[in-house]
């Protein structure tokens, strides 16, 4: 496909366009200069392609403070605005979507990528930190997909790593506790761990037998010992509560004693009869001899001789009592016995069935343990030969405690070493696997990293080539350049930026090159970006970004970027810089190539307008043909386009012009600058194209410089006696000599300006003669003679 | 044309095959989610016990007798 051709750009209510205003491209033209001083509408002109392209408000969002909404012409209204462009791939259109601030493309797809270049972008890319610069280049090197894995990975190895530690504490911590359980045995075998082995590899597991048996029959014993002490206590306990019972009854009697016709059978006879009234209330007859009764009053009569014998009432309720607790108790010594007597028959039976070498060296009375240990034996008989069998059993306690002491310790280290050894050698395990996990990790890391920076390299070295050949495109056979970019070591978003300047190698080029060698630095690391990251309809718009560049390094920068031109979709400049605008005008650069546009000032009434800009040479031959023939015109014209083209011609062979304290020539001196000797050698050959039949034929013509020049001579007068100032001489002069004048002037002109991107021969790559970039002109010859 | 992304993620399962780091499920999947960045450090710490096993299953593999 062929690279995007611009044709329209139409701006309704967007910034300075007060009123619609349509720039037509001229779409035979891959460069587009737009020219207007301050407040003319350029940066309108560049911020619709950030809202087309780029979906925001341009320069506006870069300016700090500044409000979008004045993205708006400040004459219109958000819904009105709308920015169209149309080429020869399609037309598109933005505009914010109803009542929001979302910025809408139609169609939403392929619309020509624009990469914008602002004088203070320039600074972004050099002059300002590391960090800074990186921010500017971002967009063209960033991977955050990678930079969040690679963060990820960083999180897993510390992760990793922290378990590694961890595991190898625990590590250190078993070994520590084996080698403590070895010292503490005296470190038989050869270390810690063979020892450990070893032990683990004893058998204990009749050890554990016999012991866990000896602690069955220690526990059954002592649980018979409880249960006897249950037994014994409740027996005791019931012989108290007995005692406490017989001197209640004793009290009642004596108190019966002392009171005549009152007693304890008496009083509980009155309290169920006072009850029994309570409970039937009202009565009319006694419950015993059923003659008729009052009831208040037999009520009263059971009252009076209950409260009358309270005393003793008080000591039968005492007897009660105590004799409930005696009665009870005597149940609970039945059943501790009951107990007493499973433990004996368990203990027996354990003893009995026991294999352990401590029971056989205790002599237990003949029969006993099968008196006990049968389960027939009534619980009497076991409680009272039990009696017997206690000495015995103190013994034998005694032999199996001493006994299972040994075995507890052995069994008890041995588990300890058992534990230790398993929890070293899980800890050996998990060490080895963190430990490889670690080092998977940190090697994956090594790729990942080396791998982005490679790639970032990479990049940037390929940029860094690019723009240094551009550099050194515009700045020849200066003592500098070897400017390249680079990741700052230890730094992951942060770029530096190193040249040569004459004897220094590797410095930051803010340090020493001027004002001027750092801006064209900046548009070429920007060229460069927009060149390495284009597709074939990339719109590259350089805004306003020379301002101090001076005429031969402007010269040889509008030369690369007519070089460069080709590798874009379109190259739009807009520049306040008059030098710029006249380079083309005047020829001295491809006008030809160039569409020119002009920008008068802004008003409020009539918006951004805009003129074709015009060629010097196109502005006299309109002048020339003009009716009336206006001859102070044409004198200027014609003055101001000769003084362009002998400049250009002294220049080329290194003419001799005074030393002045004012800056220009006059036209004398101008033709004046080279000597007659030479002037007749200087000849320009236009190679034209002619149709021969089905070929096309190269065919050169010669122009001869210095019968011009002469011409010249003898009408330079005319420029400013008829072209600057009043004079009566001027108006002396006449109309033919003032025309002959002009064309005088055309005739130069046109023999030097290439027809086909309108630049002056100033290329000597054929070492013999001076040709324009097309190559069909050259002037002859190359130099001066040196004689 | 491939994202940076896209092209630094390549670079990276392929060293890392090269290096003997990464299984043949990871060659297939690690890069796209390198690309997204949904790479996770479990995602990560996975790829190890995946590369233990995929070479204890080759080394299997090869003792066997056809």
């Amino acid at each position: 496909m062929s690279r995007v051709k611009l044709q329209k750009l139409v701006l309704e209510t967007f910034r300075g366009a007060s009123n619609p205003v349509t720039l037509e491209f001229d779409p035979e033209k891959h460069i587009t200069m737009f020219y207007g001083e301050n407040g003319t509408g350029k940066s309108s002109i560049v911020d619709s392609f950030s809202f087309l392209s780029e979906q925001h408000c341009g320069s506006l969002r870069e300016r700090s403070e500044a409000d979008e909404d004045f993205i708006t012409s400040i004459t219109g209204t958000r819904d009105n605005l709308q920015v169209t462009l149309v080429t020869d791939k399609g037309k598109w259109s933005a505009k914010f979507k109803p009542r929001t601030k979302q910025i809408v493309v139609t169609p939403g797809t392929g619309i020509p990528p624009v990469r914008i270049l602002r004088r203070k972008s320039i600074l972004a890319l050099v002059d300002t930190p590391s960090s800074e610069r990186y921010k500017a280049l971002q967009s063209y090197i960033e991977m955050p997909g990678i930079v969040k894995s690679e963060a990820s990975l960083r999180e897993a190895i510390k992760g990793a790593e922290r378990e590694f530690d961890e595991d190898r504490r625990g590590l250190t911590q078993a070994q520590e506790a084996l080698d403590k359980l070895w010292q503490q045995q005296k470190k038989p075998n050869a270390s810690a761990e063979a020892w450990a082995e070893a032990e683990k590899a004893r058998d204990v597991a009749k050890m554990e037998a016999d012991l866990k048996e000896a602690d069955g029959l220690v526990g059954a014993i002592e649980d018979l010992t409880i249960r006897k002490k249950d037994w014994s206590d409740a027996i005791s306990e019931h012989k108290n509560l007995k005692d406490a019972q017989d001197k209640a009854e004793a009290s009642l009697k004596d108190e019966e004693s002392k009171s005549a016709g009152q007693s304890g059978d008496l009083v509980t006879l009155l309290e169920q009869a006072k009850t029994f009234v309570d409970a039937n209330s009202p009565v009319s007859k006694c419950p015993v001899c059923e003659q008729d009764v009052e009831h208040e009053r037999f009520h009263g009569v059971l009252s009076k001789r209950i409260a009358a014998m309270l005393n003793i009432a008080g000591l039968v309720k005492a007897v009660v009592e105590v004799k409930k607790k005696a009665d009870a108790k005597e149940e609970a010594i039945a059943s501790a016995k009951r107990k007493y007597a499973t433990k004996i028959f368990l203990a027996a039976t354990l003893v009995k069935a026991s294999k352990l070498q401590c029971i056989s060296m205790v002599a237990f009375p003949d029969g006993l343990l099968d008196l006990l240990s049968n389960d027939k034996t009534p619980a009497d008989d076991l409680t009272i030969n039990a009696e017997e069998w206690e000495l015995s059993l103190a013994t034998l306690k005694s032999n199996i405690d001493n006994e299972s002491k040994n075995w507890r310790e052995t069994v008890t280290l041995h588990g300890a070493i058992v534990r230790d050894l398993e929890t070293l050698r899980r800890y050996e395990l998990q060490t080895k696997a963190r430990g490889g996990l670690c080092e998977f990790l940190k090697s994956t890391l090594k790729i990942v990293e080396s791998e982005r920076k490679a790639f970032v390299t990479r990049e940037l070295d390929a940029i860094s080539e690019e723009f240094d050949t551009l550099f050194k495109k515009i700045h020849p056979g200066e003592k500098l350049g070897g400017v390249k970019l680079s990741l700052k070591e230890k730094f992951q978003h942060s770029l530096s930026l190193a040249g040569d300047f004459h004897t220094q190698q590797g410095i930051a080029p803010q340090s020493l090159f001027s004002e001027s060698h750092l801006d064209t630095l900046g548009l070429c690391v920007f060229l460069a970006l927009a060149k390495k990251y284009r597709t074939e309809d990339t719109i590259v718009i350089l805004d306003d970004v020379v301002t101090s560049v001076d005429h031969s390094h402007l010269s040889r920068f509008i030369d690369v970027l007519h070089d460069e031109a080709e590798h874009f979709g379109h190259i739009i400049i807009t520049t306040h810089y008059g030098p710029w605008r006249e380079l083309y005008r005047s020829g001295r650069s491809p006008g030809g190539q160039l569409h020119f546009i002009e920008l008068a000032p802004w008003t409020l009434e009539k918006g951004i307008r805009h003129y074709k800009g015009k060629l010097s040479i196109d502005e006299l031959r309109e002048e020339i043909a003009k009716e009336p023939f206006a001859k102070q015109n044409v004198a200027a014209k014609a003055g101001i386009l000769l003084e362009s083209v002998l400049d250009f011609v002294n220049r080329s062979y290194e003419g001799r012009l005074p030393l002045k304290h004012t800056p220009g020539y006059t036209l004398r001196e101008l033709t004046d600058g080279l000597p007659g000797k030479f002037l007749r050698l200087i000849r320009v050959v236009r190679i034209t194209e002619k149709a021969a039949g089905d070929k096309v034929v190269l065919v050169p013509s010669e122009v001869l410089v210095e019968p011009i020049i002469v011409r010249i001579k003898g009408l330079a007068a005319l420029r400013n006696q008829v072209g600057c100032h009043y004079t009566e001489i001027g108006a002396l002069c006449s109309e033919a000599e003032v025309r002959e004048f002009g064309e005088v002037a055309l005739e130069l002109a046109e023999a030097l300006v290439c027809p086909v991107n309108g630049d002056f021969p100033t290329k000597d790559k054929s070492g013999a003669y001076w040709e324009s970039r097309s190559g069909k002109v050259q002037l002859h010859p190359l130099r001066q003679p040196a004689n | 044309m491939k994202t940076p992304d896209q092209q630094v993620g390549e670079a990276i399962v392929k060293a890392m095959t090269d290096a003997g780091l990464l299984t043949s499920k990871g060659e297939k999947t690690l890069g796209a989610a390198l690309t997204k960045g949904t790479q996770s450090a479990s995602d990560w710490k996975f790829l190890y016990p995946e590369l233990l096993m995929e070479r204890a299953q080759k080394q299997n593999d090869s003792t066997k007798t056809p």
